[in-house]
């Protein structure tokens, strides 16, 4: 695929998508339409929804049809000491959005590295996703959070979980006077309700956002955090691809499953987040496994969005013909198109209402 | 210069808002000319306003048709749209309340029934104080429900309480104080980032000012 040519539609971007994880050594991982609920009801605040299609299997086992598939790439995986899981994925889940009030079949892709992970393969995750947004527009940018320096910050503060929460929902809604008003509430120092302000309304590329991320840094945790971050920058900076990160740490996540690093994608013309992603070691936790997981998700379906091109509407010939005119004429014409590498569209009749760049009509006297 | 799409509440705190997006720098004349139309643009301050029902200022900008938008607390709170919340405006202040009437008695050994155009918030707010409550969704005119009969108590925005108090009802808590919020798009954030933090910056100066 050249630089200028982008995926337009769900099934291209499948296609170019799967190729460029293969080039990385990504092996498909294809899974079946239903896993059994209790699955997924025993990992249910992992999922983004928990509206969930279920129906009884003839053995009486409750089932659902998949609305996630990193569940079960993590249930499934396999790795040797020292060494990953790496899949890649195109699937259809089945959710109905929190709020809203159908089900609906979602087109996803996206890839989970999973087993003794170091910082080369968080760095090839984020990069394959800054890669994966460049396939779809060159217009993008991705997100970049880290839960260990919010949950350094926030920590020690040492609030109720009800406290805690809505705190982390005002930096999530990068809501100033309202994070202000709870430090205020909850006696919170005034050095470290800065720290929050601060931490809340950064924004920006590592080297715009360097000097405040630098002030943020106060314990040992934000130290820990501030050095994958820059470490990963310099790494993505060497190859080019660093200028469409954004750091911005009102990105959350839900910390009981993800730790660390956090993404998320946007492509200009797509009113929201196409691509989501983040390290959840904790998942693995709970799932009972000791090990690393780095992985992200695209959301297909967002690609609607986007203006086609007029070109791959209209087909470059629309060919209409007289009754008279035998089928097999119509048909030799049509092939003689064909052959030179041209789209055609054969119509009894043009009513001029379907788009072609080119009309043709074959009358009585073509043959 | 990319143009910025502004979603303003239809009445009076758009006006007032509008007024203030102005002082920012973001004039339009032809908003002010008499007529029905609801959209406006000024290609000189990059702007485009358009009037829209308060309710649905955050579905426009949720969805991105607005990239910025002015919604009251009491609807961020009921529907919890996927956006960024940056500036308290300081604008059309008062406060989501449980009322009754002024005898009301809570027996709490029967499910209180309430009657609102907040669902979500009142479910929210019994739920945590650990209370079953009966929802009784309406659209208007809530305040004779408790007369009637219809429920025991409403949970409704009190400004100054004279609605309230000439139905006979009076305010019994506080749930929230509301305000108008300026909201933003968390897509339109990253691609017309400068000019969204600045004009949230000025407006937020604005606001200090006026206090």
């Amino acid at each position: 695929m050249s630089k200028t040519e982008t995926y337009r539609t769900a099934g291209e971007a499948e296609r170019g998508l799967g190729e460029l994880y293969r080039r990385y050594g990504y092996r498909h991982y294809k899974m079946s339409k239903f896993e059994e609920y209790d699955f997924y009801a025993r990992n249910k605040n992992f999922l983004v929804s928990s509206n969930i299609i279920t129906f009884t299997n003839p053995d009486g086992r409750l089932m659902a049809l998949k609305p996630d598939v990193t569940l079960s790439i993590v249930k499934n995986a396999r790795w040797k000491p020292g060494d990953a899981e790496k899949v890649y994925y195109t699937e259809k889940v089945y959710r109905a959005e929190n709020g809203a009030h159908e089900y609906r079949e979602i087109s996803q892709t996206g890839l989970e590295c999973v087993g003794d992970l170091g910082a080369y393969d968080a760095a090839e995750v984020v990069l394959l996703a800054l890669k994966s947004l460049a396939g779809i527009s060159g217009d993008y940018v991705l997100n970049l959070s880290h839960l260990g320096l919010v949950s350094a910050l926030t920590a020690p503060l040492g609030l109720q979980e009800a406290e805690q929460t809505a705190l982390l929902a005002a930096i999530g809604e990068k809501n100033v006077p309202a994070l202000r008003a709870l430090c205020e509430k909850n006696g919170v120092s005034a050095q470290n309700t800065e720290r929050l302000t601060a931490l809340t309304s950064l924004y920006g590329t590592f080297p715009e956002t360097k000097e405040a991320l630098l002030r943020l840094n106060c314990n040992e945790g934000t130290d820990r955090a501030v050095k994958e971050l820059t470490a990963l920058y310099e790494m993505l900076d060497s190859e080019h691809l660093a200028e469409k990160i954004r750091l911005d740490f009102s990105l959350m996540n839900d910390m009981r499953y993800y730790n660390g690093l956090i993404f998320r994608g946007y492509i200009n013309g797509i009113p929201q987040g196409i691509l989501s992603g983040g390290s959840y070691d904790r998942l693995l936790t709970e799932m009972g496994k000791s090990a690393n997981a780095i992985g992200f998700a695209i959301y297909l379906d967002l690609l609607e969005h986007l203006p086609r091109s007029e070109k791959r509407e209209k087909t470059d010939i629309l060919l209409s013909y007289d009754t008279q005119v035998p089928a097999a004429t119509v048909l030799r014409e049509a092939e003689r198109y064909r052959r030179e590498g041209l789209s055609v569209r054969v119509q009894k009749t043009d009513d001029g209402t379907t788009p072609a760049q080119k009309r043709v009509h074959l009358g009585e006297r073509t043959d | 210069m990319q143009m910025l799409n502004i979603a303003l509440p239809k009445g009076r705190l758009g006006e007032k808002v509008l007024a203030m997006f102005e002082q920012a720098g973001k004039s339009c004349p032809a908003i002010h000319e008499p007529g029905r139309k609801l959209i406006f643009e000024n290609e000189e301050t990059g702007v485009r306003y358009f009037w829209v029902k308060p309710s649905d200022v955050a579905i426009y900008v949720q969805r991105g048709a607005a990239d910025i938008g002015v919604a009251g607390k009491d609807i961020l709170e009921e529907y919890k749209p996927d956006v960024y919340e940056l500036v308290d405006l300081g604008l059309g202040k008062c406060r989501m309340c449980v009322a009754g009437k002024k005898d009301f008695y809570d027996d709490r050994e029967r499910t209180l029934r309430v009657a609102t155009k907040f669902p979500e918030i009142a479910k929210a707010y019994y739920a945590s104080q650990s209370r079953q409550i009966d929802v009784i969704k309406l659209n208007g005119s809530i305040e004779i429900a408790p007369i009637l009969g219809l429920s025991d108590v409403i949970v409704d925005i009190v400004e100054t309480g004279t609605t309230l108090l000439e139905n006979d009802l009076t305010p019994l808590e506080t749930i929230l104080p509301i305000s108008a919020r300026l909201i933003a798009n968390k897509a339109s954030f990253q691609f017309k980032n400068q000019e969204i933090t600045q004009l949230a910056r000025q407006m937020e100066a604005l606001c200090t000012k006026r206090a």
